[in-house]
C-alpha cells in the first residue's frame, strides 16, 4: 500500500498518442507539467479526472488507488477538482448555483448547498454575481466561478488546465496573481498544465517538461534553466526570468539591482525575461553600447560539448549560453570574475 | 457570444426564390384558402355547439397529449440508448424505432392489432389473464398515436444528443453527479430547445393521426373518434360540418406553431449549451 500524501501517478494510456508519464505532487506542494500542444497535457489531465481509464500503471491519491488495472474509480467518486481550459460552465444556472452544482451531487441539501456556494462566491469577491446567468459574467470572473465550483467540493486534488490560455494579456497577468493569492495555502497536490513557461515559473516550486508523451525533465525553474537536458528544455524553460518591478525604462529586481529595458509594458510588477544568449560575456569591462553591464561571479558551469551554460551569481542571479570556444577564450570555470553585458532590448517585459 | 452573422438574402437567385414562394403558396397556402373560402362561418356556433363535436375534440386533446407524454417517458431513455457510441443491436433498434415514420399508419394500425388485439400475440394473455381488451378503446386511440408518434420525439432529442461534445458532462461528472444526475441536470437543459421541438412534432402528428386509430381503435364516437376521423366521417354526410372541423383543427395547429415553434425558433437562433 502507498501511502504517500498527495498524487502519486504513473500513468501510461494512449488517445492519438502514448502517454507515459511518472509524476508526484506532494500535498500543499505545486507542481507544473509544461509541454507543447499536443504533448499529451490534456490526456493526463483526463487519465487523473477519471475520464480516460489508464491502459497500465496507477493513479493513486493519498494513498487509496483510483486506477489500476484491477480497479477503476468513476470520475464522479475522486474528489479531483479540475478548472478546465474552456471553463465548462452549465450556462442555464446562475454563478451560485454552478458552485453548488457539486455540492448538490453530493447530496448536500439545496439551502445549504447555496450557502457554502455564496461563502465560495463572497471570498472569489464575486458576491454580486451569485444570481447573474454566467453567460453574462466576465471572462475573469467566469473563471473564478469555474475555481470555486472546483473548489467547493473540497478536492483532494486539483488541477488546472492551461487556466491564463483564453485570457487576453491584462487578464492573464492579474489572473494569474490572483491565482497563486487564493491557492496559497491549499493543503492538497496542485497541478498546473500549461503550454507558458512564465506560467510554469511564476506559479510552481517544481516544473515537469511533457514532450511528445514523456517528461523528459523534472526540477525547479533554477535548475531546469541552469541545466537543461535537451534543446527543447533549454528552448522552453532555459530562458531566464525574473520578478521585479518596472518604473520608467527600468526595472527593478528583488534583490536590489536594476535592469534597464526598452518595454513598452506598463509600470508596475513585471517578469522580465532575458534569453541566455542574450547575455555577452568578457574578461573586462566591455566597450559596448549595451545598456546593462556588470561583474560577477561564476557559480556553475554545464557543457555538454555543444553550448555551454554559465550560471553566474549576484548582483543578477541569470544563465548565459556561451560556445564551448569562447568558454575556452575567457577561461571560464566556477568562481572566475568576468563582466556581464546585455542591450536593453534583449529583456523582454511581462505584467506580472 | 458573437451575433451571428445573416447570409445576404441577394445569394438566392431571383428565379429559385420565385419557385420557392409559388410553390408554397399554391401548395400549401391555396388549399388552406380553399378551406376557409368554403366554410360556413354561419354554421360555426351549431356544429362547435354539437355534443359530437365536442366529443370529438376533447378525445384529440385527451389521446394527443397523453401520446405526447407517453412518448416523451419512453422516449427519452430510448433516445439516450441510440445516442451511445455504440452497443450491439443499436442498428436494429434504431430501424425499429423509425419504422413507424415511413410505415403506412393503416399497416401500423393492423400490426397493433395482431399484437394487442383479443387474438393478438400478446393481446390473447391480456384478455384471459387480466381480462383486458385494448382495441376499440381510448387506450388503443392513445396507442396507436403513440406508436405512430413516439419516433418524432426519439430522433429529434436522438439527434441533439449526439450533437453534445460531452465537455460540460465531464465536467459535471468530476463535481461528483453520476450518469443519471448528469443526464437530468446538464444535459437535458443544454436540449431544452429539441426537446420542445419534438414535443410539438410528436403532439402535431398524434393530433392528426387517422390511419392507426381508426384500424385498431374504431371509430365510436366520444371513445374512440378524434377530431380527424369524426371530420373524414362528416364529409361523408354533412360537408359544413368537416369544413368547420377543419378549420378548428387548423385554428389549434397554427396555435401550437406560434406557441411553441416561436420559442424553439428563437431558442435555436441563440445558442443553447455550455461554453
Amino acid at each position: 500500500m502507498n501511502q504517500f500524501a498527495g498524487l502519486d501517478a504513473d500513468v501510461q494510456a494512449r488517445r492519438g498518442l502514448v502517454l507515459d508519464v511518472q509524476l508526484r505532487v506532494a500535498a500543499g506542494e505545486r507542481v507544473a507539467l509544461v509541454g507543447p500542444n499536443g504533448a499529451g497535457k490534456s490526456t493526463f489531465v483526463d487519465s487523473l479526472a477519471g475520464l480516460l481509464p489508464l491502459d497500465t500503471g496507477h493513479v493513486t491519491l493519498d494513498g487509496v488507488v483510483l486506477d489500476d488495472r484491477s480497479r477503476f474509480t468513476p470520475s464522479a467518486q475522486r474528489a479531483v477538482g479540475v478548472l478546465f481550459q474552456d471553463l465548462r460552465l452549465f450556462n442555464h444556472l446562475d454563478a451560485r448555483d454552478n458552485v453548488a452544482f457539486g455540492l448538490r451531487a453530493r447530496g448536500v441539501r439545496k439551502a445549504h448547498a447555496r450557502a457554502i456556494a455564496d461563502d465560495w462566491l463572497d471570498r472569489f469577491s464575486l458576491a454580486n454575481r451569485a444570481r447573474q446567468p454566467v453567460t453574462l459574467l466576465s471572462g475573469g470572473e467566469a473563471q473564478r466561478v469555474a475555481l470555486a465550483r472546483a473548489l467547493a467540493i473540497e478536492p483532494r486534488l486539483l488541477v488546472l488546465d492551461e487556466p491564463t490560455a483564453a485570457l487576453d494579456v491584462q487578464t492573464k497577468a492579474t489572473t494569474r496573481r490572483w491565482l497563486r493569492e487564493h491557492l496559497a495555502g491549499l493543503a492538497i497536490p496542485q497541478l498546473l498544465v500549461t503550454h507558458d513557461p512564465i506560467e510554469a515559473a511564476t506559479f510552481a516550486d517544481r516544473i515537469a517538461v511533457l514532450v511528445d508523451g514523456r517528461v523528459v525533465q523534472e526540477g525547479t525553474a533554477d535548475e531546469l534553466r541552469r541545466v537543461p537536458r535537451d534543446r527543447y528544455v533549454a528552448d522552453l524553460l532555459g530562458g531566464n526570468l525574473l520578478a521585479g518591478r518596472k518604473i520608467g525604462g527600468s526595472v527593478t529586481l528583488e534583490r536590489g539591482a536594476s535592469l534597464l529595458v526598452a518595454s513598452e509594458c506598463a509600470d508596475g510588477p513585471v517578469v522580465v525575461s532575458v534569453a541566455p544568449q542574450g547575455l555577452s560575456l568578457h574578461r573586462d569591462r566591455p566597450a559596448t553600447s549595451a545598456r546593462n553591464a556588470w561583474s560577477t561571479v561564476v557559480r556553475s558551469i554545464a557543457d555538454d560539448g555543444h553550448r555551454v551554460r554559465v550560471a553566474l551569481g549576484l548582483p543578477i542571479e541569470l544563465v548565459a549560453e556561451v560556445t564551448p570556444a569562447a568558454r575556452y577564450e575567457l577561461a571560464l570555470a566556477p568562481g572566475t570574475t568576468i563582466w556581464v553585458s546585455c542591450k536593453a532590448t534583449e529583456i523582454a517585459v511581462h505584467p506580472a | 457570444m458573437s451575433p451571428r452573422r445573416r447570409a445576404p438574402v441577394a445569394t438566392i437567385p431571383t428565379g429559385v426564390a420565385a419557385i420557392a414562394i409559388a410553390a408554397s403558396l399554391l401548395l400549401f397556402g391555396l388549399p388552406l384558402l380553399g378551406l376557409v373560402w368554403r366554410t360556413p362561418w354561419s354554421d360555426i356556433g351549431t356544429v362547435l355547439g354539437d355534443e359530437a363535436s365536442r366529443d370529438a375534440l376533447r378525445l384529440s386533446l385527451v389521446c394527443s397529449l397523453t401520446a405526447t407524454a407517453v412518448s416523451i417517458v419512453l422516449g427519452l431513455p430510448l433516445a439516450w440508448l441510440l445516442a451511445q457510441r455504440r452497443f450491439p443491436g443499436r442498428s436494429a433498434l434504431r430501424a425499429i424505432t423509425t419504422l413507424p415514420l415511413v410505415l403506412p399508419p393503416v399497416v401500423g394500425g393492423l400490426a397493433l392489432f395482431f399484437a394487442f388485439g383479443r387474438r393478438g400475440l400478446v393481446g390473447q394473455w391480456l384478455d384471459r389473464w387480466f381480462d383486458i381488451q385494448l382495441p376499440f378503446t381510448v387506450w388503443a386511440a392513445i396507442l396507436a398515436e403513440t406508436f405512430v408518434a413516439m419516433p418524432f420525439f426519439v430522433l429529434t432529442v436522438e439527434g441533439a444528443l449526439r450533437n453534445r461534445d460531452g465537455r460540460a458532462e465531464a465536467a459535471a461528472a468530476t463535481l461528483g453527479a453520476r450518469p443519471l444526475r448528469v443526464f437530468t441536470r446538464v444535459t437535458l437543459p443544454a436540449i431544452r430547445g429539441s426537446l420542445y421541438a419534438g414535443a410539438a412534432l410528436t403532439w402535431a402528428r398524434a393530433l392528426g393521426e387517422f390511419g392507426a386509430t381508426i384500424t385498431f381503435a374504431g371509430n365510436f364516437p366520444g371513445r374512440t373518434q378524434t377530431l380527424p376521423l369524426a371530420i373524414y366521417l362528416a364529409f361523408q354526410g354533412n360537408q359544413p360540418a368537416a369544413l368547420v372541423l377543419s378549420v378548428l383543427m387548423v385554428v389549434v395547429s397554427v396555435v401550437v406553431i406560434v406557441v411553441v415553434g416561436g420559442r424553439v425558433l428563437a431558442r435555436r437562433s441563440s445558442p443553447v449549451g455550455v461554453a
